[in-house]
């Protein structure tokens, strides 16, 4: 019974619906935008694929001195596992799978279904006090009905969601082969495990699942333990960006962390890869020992979950009860209002975010590229003083340079593989050959961005070649999302301050004969909040910048952007500009934000709910810009990055100006009502 | 100095005001009536939380000359920011109603409703009683020439009660103070006038002595041990009874309370 309570305070949860019925529309979405892909004598390929991996792997295992190492455990294992897939049948393809086992979207969705499961189990109790003041011994078994609840409403959403990702593939694709060997996709053709495809969806469900459950039990403890919403979803970026910072660092096939990574079984990359660790001697794949641990990490999770419950008060400890003097808020209204905005848990946020962000730069920018720039600046410095002409001729006669290089290890190969060389000889040419290879990325690179240069040239422009790295790296950056987080965590609750406090009510009626006042107290807010974006926003674009300045560098910064091989849709902008353009872009969304959420906080008075909205209609528009790419000018994610720059600029404002037509038209039409 | 024209409002099925008018001039009045009788929706209305479905709240004599005067509001429920101290609260009211000498007025305040001693003290480390008074003093921030008091007396002690009583009978000289609320004997003593509102209608209106004086004949105190099926209530040792006639024999007539009236209006069909 009470299993039925704890269900039925999730399921009576609107936005709990709402996400549901959300998820399910985008996982059909992505279904249908699945696209079948053709490959000739499929059979043959496969075998050649199949040969070529068992070869690597016996040639590695030779080459290993130590036969009982991790890592000759493991060639033998990949030995073992492709020989094994020799006699696989793949003559009958498999159609309409990709999106249940290729995309992340129905997992991560399932997976925000749970975290905000996880946070309005814990905090219900919380806003309805009535448990927590009168339950002191039943207080284990409503926590266990509690994650039993959430584990529930994981598992239906996460199979409704797979569900409807293969419904949609049926209405596009059709779907066939439901028991044909999963190599038969051709994304799965090296999938290391013998199963059928039924069984690899199956699998996916069943570790992403118990992955998911995981994640949504961390959730609920720091639900447990932070009682405000922003601060739990706080906690959740937190986790989440740990987990990418985590898994990135970590990706040594042999190394504990590397092995469970939870990123890895959202993703799909546990089916393409042959993982694991040796654990008692024997080498153990990668989902397996994922399992092991994430049933140990559930039973810890539990419990520390089951504690935290039964230590759970509603009233809080009194603070600064004895008279404590606080220093007063300074600057009149605006003092009053940037006190509002920046309580101590907003710097926090701002603080661990910014720091977040700076790590994963560090992370994903690497020191793993380090022959490619040093080539690329090799290259670069040769062909300054060069006119374009003879900057085009030269990387032609570099490419021809690098590709005998190749092909001269090539034949050494054969020589070797026949014995009429030495492994001296054989070594060297594949040194050579690697670096040619390098080499070779660099110069396609650097053509492309002579293509791009040869256009400004075209239109008559004085453009020049530039040390790109830098400048590329920093524009083609994916979105901030922890510049959004920070914006949505401070501004959200700031915006919606009147309605949480209930301060709207005593506003509403002081300033109701006084239009002029409230339209003042407005513009206030509105500055505040602009100053305060402007603020976060500098500092987490000062940031990009330093770090790309200090570990690539970034010369030329008055170039046109279009000489590091940058074509944005107009093609006369230099850089600085486009780090000027990206700014304004980022205020501008942050403009967005505030609009929406100043408009729904109308409707919807609790910040949780706000967030959450904010949250999902954001998700929405960057799912659906990403099915179909002409809707980039309205996902509001776009507006945090440079992706707006390769668009045209009245389609930019079209798209910006409808967005804010849409957030305002709730409250002109409020007006209008209001004025009774 | 208000006038409320023909306001309704419903909540789904529920009509919570219906046609409600009334006009309201300087002095203190006393909205009394049970739990959803539509106390909260009217000052809700009045405060610009509520948009009615019909009718007009007008804020002067004529609707064609429409002055502004300044509202002050207590609501039912604390609505204050946690995080600021007292004096900071007070304050920012001040400053969003753009009060002159804020500090005089302030602390004038302060002392009135007897909150000074927690000044430099955060909301959220406050008593529930000194939270309440605080926000009462917020609704007198800056003498507004109407102040809305919704159950205003929740979580007083008696000593406060009557502390509150003195405050806003000493600062409603010059003003519109409007008191919902129905726990009858803390607008007793204060009230000028009492509108009894049930199911979203007025059933009784006008000055409280006239009320009352109509009343009187109305109240028996019934002799000890005597048994009374109609409309009694306890008052200390006494049993007091309300009918329009003597009810039984012994019964000596009374002076009426708001109390009685309150009885006799809504007692009857409970």
């Amino acid at each position: 019974m009470l299993f039925k309570y704890e269900l039925l305070k999730l399921f009576r949860n609107r936005l709990i619906i709402i996400m549901l019925c959300a998820g399910f529309v985008i996982s059909f979405a992505v279904g249908i935008g699945e696209q079948v892909t053709e490959v000739e004598n499929y059979g043959t390929r496969f075998a050649k694929r199949l040969d070529t991996v068992i070869y690597s792997a016996k040639t590695n295992y030779r080459q290993i001195d130590d036969k009982e190492s991790e890592m000759a455990l493991y060639q033998l294992g990949v030995v073992e596992k492709y020989s094994a897939l020799a006699d696989v049948d793949v003559s009958s393809r498999a159609r309409g799978f990709e999106a249940a086992l290729s995309t992340a979207y129905p997992y991560a969705l399932s997976l925000a279904v749970g975290i905000f499961a996880a946070i309005v189990a814990a905090h219900s109790e919380y806003r309805s006090s009535l448990v927590l003041l009168t339950n002191k011994k039943g207080r284990y078994k409503i926590c266990v009905c509690k994650m039993a609840s959430v584990a529930l409403v994981v598992f239906i959403s996460g199979l409704a969601f797979v569900a409807a990702a293969l419904a949609g593939a049926f209405v596009c694709t059709g779907v066939s082969g439901f028991f044909a060997p999963i190599q038969s996709i051709p994304t799965y053709m090296l999938c290391p495990y013998d199963m059928s495809v039924a069984a690899a969806i199956l699998c996916r469900f069943g570790i992403a699942f118990v992955l998911i459950l995981c994640a949504c039990l961390a959730v609920f403890c720091a639900a447990l333990m932070l009682r405000r919403f922003h601060l739990a979803v706080f906690g959740v970026v937190l986790i989440c960006s740990t987990e990418i910072l985590r898994s990135s660092l970590v990706e040594d096939a042999f190394s504990f962390f590397g092995n469970f990574a939870i990123t890895d079984f959202i993703s799909n990359e546990w089916l393409l890869r042959y993982k694991g660790m040796k654990i008692a001697g024997v080498f153990v794949s990668q989902p397996l020992v994922a399992l092991f641990f994430a049933a140990v990490l559930i039973a810890v999770l539990a419990l520390a979950a089951m504690l935290l419950f039964k230590r759970a008060r509603t009233v809080l400890t009194v603070k600064n009860a004895s008279g404590e003097k606080h220093a007063r808020a300074r600057g009149g209204a605006y003092g009053y209002e940037i006190k509002k905005m920046l309580s101590g848990s907003a710097i926090v946020i701002f603080i661990c975010l910014l720091v977040i962000h700076t790590l994963t730069l560090a992370v994903v920018y690497r020191d793993d590229g380090r022959d490619y720039e040093k080539i690329y600046k090799y290259h670069v410095l040769q062909m300054s003083e060069m006119s374009f002409d003879e900057q085009r001729a030269y990387i032609i006669d570099e490419r021809i340079r690098s590709a005998e290089q190749v092909s001269e290890a090539r034949r050494l190969k054969e020589k070797f593989t026949n014995g009429e060389c030495t492994e001296a000889e054989y070594s060297a040419a594949l040194q050579r050959a690697g670096l040619a290879d390098i080499t070779n990325n660099v110069l396609r690179d650097i053509d492309k961005q002579l293509d791009s240069l040869g256009k400004l040239i075209e239109q008559g422009m004085d453009a020049k070649l530039v040390y790109a790295v830098g400048w590329a790296g920093l524009i083609n950056k994916p979105q901030d999302f922890f510049l959004i987080a920070a914006l949505v965590l401070i501004l959200v609750p700031y915006v919606n301050a009147e309605n949480d406090s209930g301060f709207i009510r005593v506003l509403n009626a002081n300033l109701r004969t006084n239009r002029k006042a409230m339209a003042r107290h407005r513009r206030r807010k509105a500055a505040v909040a602009f100053a305060v974006s402007l603020v976060v926003i500098s500092l987490f674009n000062a940031a990009d910048v330093a770090f790309f300045a200090l570990r690539f560098g970034l010369p030329s910064a008055t170039a046109y952007a279009a000489g590091a091989g940058v074509e944005f849709a107009c093609l006369g902008i230099r850089l600085w500009q486009a780090l000027v353009c990206k700014f304004a872009l980022s205020l501008l969304g942050a403009l967005l934000i505030m609009a929406f959420s100043s408009c729904a906080s109308r409707r919807v008075n609790s910040t949780p709910k706000l967030v959450a909205l904010l949250l999902g209609v954001g998700g929405v528009l960057f799912v659906a810009a990403k099915l179909v790419p002409q809707l980039t000018v309205v996902d509001v994610t776009s507006y945090f990055g440079c992706a707006l720059l390769f668009e045209a600029p009245w389609a930019v404002l079209l798209g910006h100006l409808s967005l804010l037509a849409v957030s305002c038209v709730p409250i002109a039409v409020e007006h209008i009502k209001t004025d009774v | 100095m208000m006038k409320i024209i023909n306001v309704s409002k419903s909540y789904k099925s529920t009509r919570a005001l219906v046609d409600f008018t009334y006009e309201f001039g300087v002095g203190i009045y006393a909205i009394l009536g049970p739990n959803g009788s539509g106390k909260s929706t009217l000052m809700n209305i009045i405060t610009g939380n509520l948009a009615p479905d019909g009718g007009s709240v007008c804020f002067s004599q004529s609707e064609d000359a429409p002055q502004r005067p300044k509202i002050g509001y207590v609501p039912q429920q604390a609505a204050m920011y946690p995080y600021f101290t007292v004096y900071e609260m007070l304050d920012y009211v001040a400053v969003l109603n753009g009060v002159d000498k804020r500090r005089e007025h302030i602390e004038a305040l302060m002392q009135a409703f007897d909150i000074s001693s927690s000044r430099d003290k955060r909301i959220r480390s406050l008593s529930g009683g000194t939270r309440q008074r605080l926000a009462i003093a917020q609704g007198f921030i800056g003498l507004p020439e109407i102040v809305i008091l919704d159950e205003p007396t929740a979580g007083l002690d008696p000593l406060q009660r009557i502390l509150f009583k003195n405050a806003v009978k000493k600062m409603s000289t010059d003003m519109t103070v409007i008191i919902a609320t129905h726990i009858v004997s803390d607008v007793e003593d204060i009230a000028d006038e009492v509108l009894f509102l049930d199911k979203g209608r007025i059933v009784k209106a006008g000055k409280l002595q006239t009320l009352l004086s109509e009343f009187d004949t109305y109240c028996w105190r019934l002799p000890k041990g005597a048994v009374y099926d109609g409309l009694t209530r306890i008052d200390g040792e006494d049993v007091r009874a309300i009918a329009p006639q003597k009810p039984i024999e012994g019964a000596v007539p009374v002076a009426a309370t708001l109390e009685d009236y309150y009885l006799k209006i809504f007692g009857g069909e409970r």
